[in-house]
């Protein structure tokens, strides 16, 4: 089944339908519950000089929530691979959750393109759990992730390079013309540049 | 552009506080948010409730909607929060998902029969269930309300990225029960 086939299979479950006197009763129902008084602007007007208890915790929600993203923009900054952002690193933890529960020890990689994600699987179930990695490399073509296993191998500018993950938790990638650790200093190898992070222990 | 104006005056007249004005622009959303909040419950009941929550709230913050957006995508946004804070709330997943597993018996005693759906759209109604409440979303926003990728990010306040990510899990797993119910028959 491919993704058109899905799509139309879903359009086709209706929703079902009400009458029409529904249709005209509801914004006299919705009208009626609305909040008495001399009107929106009104409301709202009064209660201005106190403003709700929602909209000072919203505000102090979005300074906390502002103060948190500074910091970990400070930190991302220092840090060799400032474009792979923590919210990557939380967004691949679940993905591969996911696409493992689906597909248990069959998962190669997740290789993430302009064109959308796709799962590269092995025929059968025999995938051994290294630690995950999600790796991305920019190039003169744009850019491409990876989210694969210590182990793995990955395409890159017509070669392979294998993906592995040393004691320390950083990772390497070598192949015939490159070896490239996520400890390096500079994440620029030619017209390439490179981010890996571990995702930690095997899920 | 006469019906966007329309509706441009009618926010106006609403922000205003008059009433008749947001009854006018409930008529014209009501369909599509009773659609969203259907398909994110699976439930007529659940999803009037959820679909007049949704009107109450975009009247009580109509102040915050700034235009930059669609009026219909600023509604869905709102409506997608209601049903997620619902969903939390109630934590009513597992028994929805029965309801849905057992047969399709709509609780329609105050409301008439829904049109006869074929069996296989009420197991695709069910997989649609079955799929984790964020992934159930990007599947509504974007198969069923046919919004482009910026627009359901935007409504579910999250990253086109993310968007595509969970719509591509929820399609892996769809495909997946939707083959074996297939097979089974």
């Amino acid at each position: 089944m491919n993704d058109r086939e899905l799509d139309r299979w879903l359009k086709s479950a209706p929703v079902p339908e009400r009458p029409v006197d529904y249709w005209e009763d509801f914004p006299r129902r919705v009208r009626a519950a609305l909040p008495r008084g001399p009107g929106r602007a009104g409301q709202w007007e009064a209660s201005s000089g106190r403003r709700p208890i929602f909209a000072r915790l919203t505000l102090a929600a979005s300074i906390a929530g502002a103060c948190l993203v500074i910091g970990f923009i400070i930190r991302s900054w220092r840090d060799n691979n400032a474009w792979l952002t923590a919210g990557d690193l939380a967004n691949a933890r679940t993905y591969l959750r996911e696409v493992e529960a689906l597909f248990p020890n069959q998962v190669q990689a997740v290789v993430f393109e302009t064109s959308g994600p796709r799962l590269e699987l092995a025929a059968r179930a025999d995938v051994s759990a290294g630690s995950p990695v999600l790796v991305r490399v920019c190039g003169p073509d744009g850019c491409r992730s990876f989210l694969t296993f210590s182990g793995q191998q990955i395409p890159w500018n017509g070669d392979w390079l294998d993906v592995l993950v040393d004691a320390r938790g950083r990772v390497l990638l070598v192949g015939a013309k490159l070896a490239w650790t996520s400890g390096e200093a500079s994440a620029r190898v030619g017209d390439y540049r490179f981010a890996a992070r571990s995702l930690g222990t095997a899920s | 552009m006469g019906a966007e104006h329309d509706e441009r005056e009618g926010i106006r007249l609403s922000r205003e506080g008059r009433a008749e004005a947001f009854s006018e622009l409930i008529r014209q959303h009501q369909r599509m948010i009773h659609s969203l909040t259907y398909r994110m419950t699976g439930s007529l009941a659940e999803a009037e409730d959820l679909a007049q929550d949704t009107f109450l709230r975009a009247w009580q913050h109509l102040d915050s909607f700034q235009g930059e957006a669609k009026f219909s995508t600023w509604l869905c946004r709102i409506a997608m929060n209601t049903c997620l804070n619902w969903r939390r709330r109630e934590g009513r997943r597992n028994e929805v998902q029965q309801t849905w597993a057992n047969d399709a018996q709509v609780d329609g005693a105050p409301h008439p029969a829904p049109a006869p759906a074929s069996e296989l759209n009420q197991r695709v109604q069910a997989a649609l269930n079955r799929l984790p409440v964020k992934q159930r979303a990007a599947i509504v926003l974007t198969i069923h309300e046919e919004m482009n990728h910026a627009e359901a990010a935007h409504a579910l306040g999250c990253s086109e990225a993310t968007i595509s990510w969970r719509l591509f899990a929820a399609r892996t797993k769809l495909k997946r029960w939707l083959k074996t119910e297939v097979i089974d028959e």
